[in-house]
């Protein structure tokens, strides 16, 4: 421990390329590049300006969740509830909505404060009952997703806003799709947020080492707090997202969904225990994710075989990435 | 490529003994080489082990004692050189080859399963019992039986994570006895035990090499040289400095080899080489504790004047560390004042604490000071997040500028701002931790262990830099085990026991660390 032991100097570049590319996590663009290249190859429809902006617009739940999850794993917690709170928040917007003469304002301020308070309350017992949050959002996966059921007797709750649907889901700004446009926003604030602001650095330093970050007069548990409100929150903009796209939001909408937003998280590059990981690698583990469905449909693979498949190539992007780690 | 030893500055080189001729040393190490890429690890280093010795090795972090104890431990292979195990020639090509051959290594990261009993830890994967079961009675009778073989004062059943860490290091050793052994490797065992807890080890290192088992025992801490080891071999850049008999040599001419000619060579600097305004008498104090009280603390009744240092000295577990972390808002304060500047302040967290003037460098640095995934930058700019925000966003160049300032000022050895606190040497990793408080300065400087783990020359660095600080006007309080770094650094001792301050006397009081520990002794009774 106390000798420093440099690396073995690598004679081959082409080896050297190959540890940098895996020391710096760029392995990943290389697998979306392989991916995309072995889609296009199979089915002559990948590669078309249509299916891109298919790509995106399915994409976007889990990419815009995905932010707010990175922040989370990052911070050394975890939130397996955002599918459940994303359909809660959903169901709540529409039927206030509904209440209110269908003002699609009720409904986005509606569906980002369920979301924002799920969140809460899903670090508040995190941090008082001092419990892993996995744990936690293991309850609250149950709960919401009950309550949605609950209060919409299993029936979706249509939605009649026009501009609520354009707002969210069908409008365009300078000709992009704005779910598109909203992952953007939620990409832009969540780099700005992890990356530049004095609060990412505090998210950092409680993720890699709680003791040490709370010795230094850094408030973890606020942090804890703050950070999976602010997931909460962005599984309330998906919900406005879903919902708008589909004009009525479902209870049992987006099952599963935060399998596949932590799965986005950990591809790219963010470490389980907490400490290292990026928005943008977040992102590109969410296209990711967007392809392999894509494309697997694409290809004519069987639904069932599906989900097998993308498992198996998750688990092989994984001991890829992780390679670095040791 | 250099082969055996290199040139001896003090002149007192032993050589292999000549009684040792007729027995095979345990081990041989003849001009083993080792690389990592272009850095020479080891360059032809030479050293051998008799049966029943003590043998320290020493030398600066970067000396290639490390390195030197994973080929010992089979988790290294040399490039180059032989290794004779009574005479033979062996290739340790694994750890399990080096553990058949009957050498053990007690890393400083402890191996133990901390939920564990003492005696479940000593049979771990080698359980007594059949058809997978395990017969736990035999376990522990089993442990209890080889725990009194072997003299060492552990109960089998006790929980590992509940022990003191002194019989934490113990059941590490007790673990590496246990099965054929020849030679023990023990990697800074004291570094983080207090003086009473260091003489239980030194006791159970003695009553194993009379057993004629070989010790390689690694230290920072000199004077655990003279009193436990038979001979001395110092490293430095990798290659021999010179192996001595103990008793021909001085602490001096030890600390001369481990630095080298160009090292700074201070570690004779004493207290009253330096210089500064004694603390006024009359100034109020900085700091005041009153009749604290809390889950760990019995009325502590403690005060800190204005540019003055005060020691803590007791044992581990005396509340010595939990005065410095009430103080710090780590621990909640349940009766009795704490006084800053004469006022009554509570302080619930260590924000507020860092707001008053405060700064800890606390006791365990990969647990409680650094994050070591992060860089240098990062872990520097820590408890200053919120003076480096500008409107939300941080200043990253003012952080990075600090922390370059961190790296000068303290001789941080680190290629950039950006370099991984893990790949520092734990020296360095100690100066990331101080570099924090370097600017701003604390007003009171809260020292838990200030040197644990650190070699000669950083600690002298160390020192110098809380002089420093005391001498631009802060006032410290230091916990240490290190009972001679006390009586160097410290204007008061305060001696501590049972969770309260049971005596407060100046320095100029006390003869010597011998009289300071005899005082400590004294208070847990």
């Amino acid at each position: 421990m106390s000798d420093t032991e440099p690396e073995p100097a690598v004679a081959l570049t082409l080896k050297n390329a190959w540890h940098t590319l895996i020391a710096t996590g760029g392995l990943i663009y290389v697998g979306l590049l392989a991916l995309m290249i072995a889609f296009a190859f199979a089915s002559p429809v990948f590669l078309t300006a249509e299916n891109f902006a298919n790509i995106g617009r399915q994409t976007t739940l889990v990419s815009i969740m995905a932010v707010g999850m990175a922040l989370v794993i990052i911070n050394g917690e975890f939130d397996l509830s955002v599918g459940s709170t994303m359909a809660l928040s959903g169901v709540f917007a529409a039927i206030t909505m509904k209440m209110v003469g269908h003002e699609w304002i009720v409904g986005a301020v509606v569906a980002l404060a369920t979301g924002a308070m799920v969140g809460m309350v899903n670090g508040l017992l995190t941090v008082k009952l001092m419990m892993p949050s996995f744990l936690i959002t293991l309850g609250s996966l149950s709960i919401a997703r009950g309550l949605a059921l609950l209060v919409t007797g299993t029936r979706p709750v249509n939605i009649l806003s026009e501009d609520y649907v354009m707002i969210f889901g069908e409008g365009h700004v300078v000709g992009i799709p704005v779910p598109i446009v909203w992952t953007i926003v939620c990409t832009i604030g969540g780099i700005i947020l992890l990356h530049f602001s004095t609060f990412g650095r505090k998210i950092y330093a409680t993720g890699g080492n709680t003791t040490a970050a709370r010795y230094s007069g850094i408030n973890t548990d606020f942090v804890k707090v703050t950070t999976l409100t602010i997931t909460g929150m962005l599984a309330g903009l998906a919900a406005l997202v879903l919902t708008a796209r589909s004009h009525a939001a479902r209870p049992d909408a987006g099952a599963g969904i935060e399998l596949d937003v932590i799965a986005a998280v950990i591809l790219g590059g963010a470490a389980l225990g907490g400490g290292t990981g990026t928005i943008v690698g977040a992102l590109v583990g969410s296209l990711i994710i967007g392809v392999l469905n894509n494309g697997l449909n694409l290809v004519g693979v069987d639904p069932s075989l599906q989900l097998a498949v993308k498992g198996l190539i998750i688990w092989f992007a994984i001991a890829l990435s992780r390679r670095r780690v040791r | 490529m250099m082969s055996g030893s290199v040139s001896d500055p003090i002149g007192t080189s032993a050589g292999p003994a000549e009684e040792a001729r007729s027995t095979p040393p345990l081990i041989e190490l003849d001009g083993v080489v080792k690389h990592f890429g272009n850095v020479h690890a080891l360059r032809g280093v030479h050293f051998d082990l008799r049966p029943g010795e003590v043998h320290a090795l020493l030398g600066q972090n970067g000396a290639g004692k490390s390195t030197l104890i994973k080929i010992f431990a089979g988790v290294l292979d040399k490039d180059s050189g032989t290794i004779r195990i009574e005479g033979r020639e062996t290739a340790f090509k694994s750890a399990a080859a080096a553990r058949t051959a009957g050498v053990a290594v007690v890393y400083q990261e402890l191996s133990l399963v901390p939920s564990m009993r003492v005696a479940d830890n000593l049979f771990l994967a080698r359980e007594p019992g059949r058809f997978g079961l395990v017969n736990r009675r035999k376990l522990v009778a089993d442990a209890r039986r080889f725990l009194e073989e072997q003299g060492l004062p552990l109960n089998p059943t006790a929980r590992v994570e509940h022990l003191p860490f002194a019989y934490r290091q113990l059941t590490e050793i007790a673990k590496a006895l246990s099965g054929e052994v020849r030679v023990l490797v023990l990697d800074e065992p004291t570094s983080s035990l207090s003086r009473g807890e260091e003489e239980i080890l030194f006791d159970a290192v003695r009553k194993v090499s009379r057993q004629g088992v070989g010790v390689i025992y690694v230290t920072h801490r000199l004077e655990e040289v003279f009193k436990l080891s038979d001979r001395v071999t110092v490293l430095r850049d990798g290659a021999n400095v010179g192996t001595f008999a103990t008793s021909d040599v001085t602490m001096e001419q030890l600390v001369g080899s481990i630095v080298g000619p160009s090292g700074t060579g201070a570690a004779s600097s004493k207290s009253e080489d330096y210089e500064r305004a004694p603390p006024s008498e009359t100034s109020q104090p900085v700091i005041e504790l009153v009749d604290v009280n809390n889950d760990r603390l019995n009325g502590v009744n403690l005060a800190v004047q204005a540019g003055e240092v005060v020691g803590l000295a007791g044992m581990i577990g005396s509340g010595r560390t939990e005065i410095l972390e009430s103080i710090f808002g780590l621990r909640r304060i349940a009766s009795g004042e704490l006084r800053i500047d004469g006022e009554n302040r509570k302080v619930r967290a260590p924000i507020q604490a860092i707001g008053l003037g405060a700064g800890l460098v606390p006791e365990d640095r990969h647990l409680q000071g650094l994050v070591l995934d992060h860089s240098i930058e990062r872990n520097v700019a820590l408890p200053r997040l919120d003076r480096l925000d500008f409107f939300g966003l941080f200043r990253r160049r003012e952080s990075k500028a600090r922390a370059r300032a961190a790296i000068n000022g303290l001789s941080i050895v680190a290629p950039s701002t950006g370099t991984r606190a893990a790949e520092l040497s734990g020296g360095n990793q100690q100066k990331v931790v101080f570099g924090r408080w370097s600017d701003p300065t604390p007003r009171l400087l809260l020292l838990d262990e200030p040197t644990v783990g650190v070699d000669v020359g950083a600690r002298e660095q160390i020192y110098e830099v809380v002089r420093t600080m005391v001498a631009n006007g802060a006032s410290a309080l230091i916990v240490s085990s290190d009972l001679g770094e006390l009586l160097m650094l410290t204007d008061r001792i305060a001696v501590v026991a049972g969770g309260r301050v049971v005596d407060v006397m100046p320095v100029s009081e006390i003869r010597n660390e011998e009289h300071l520990h005899q005082i400590v002794q004294e208070a847990q009774a």
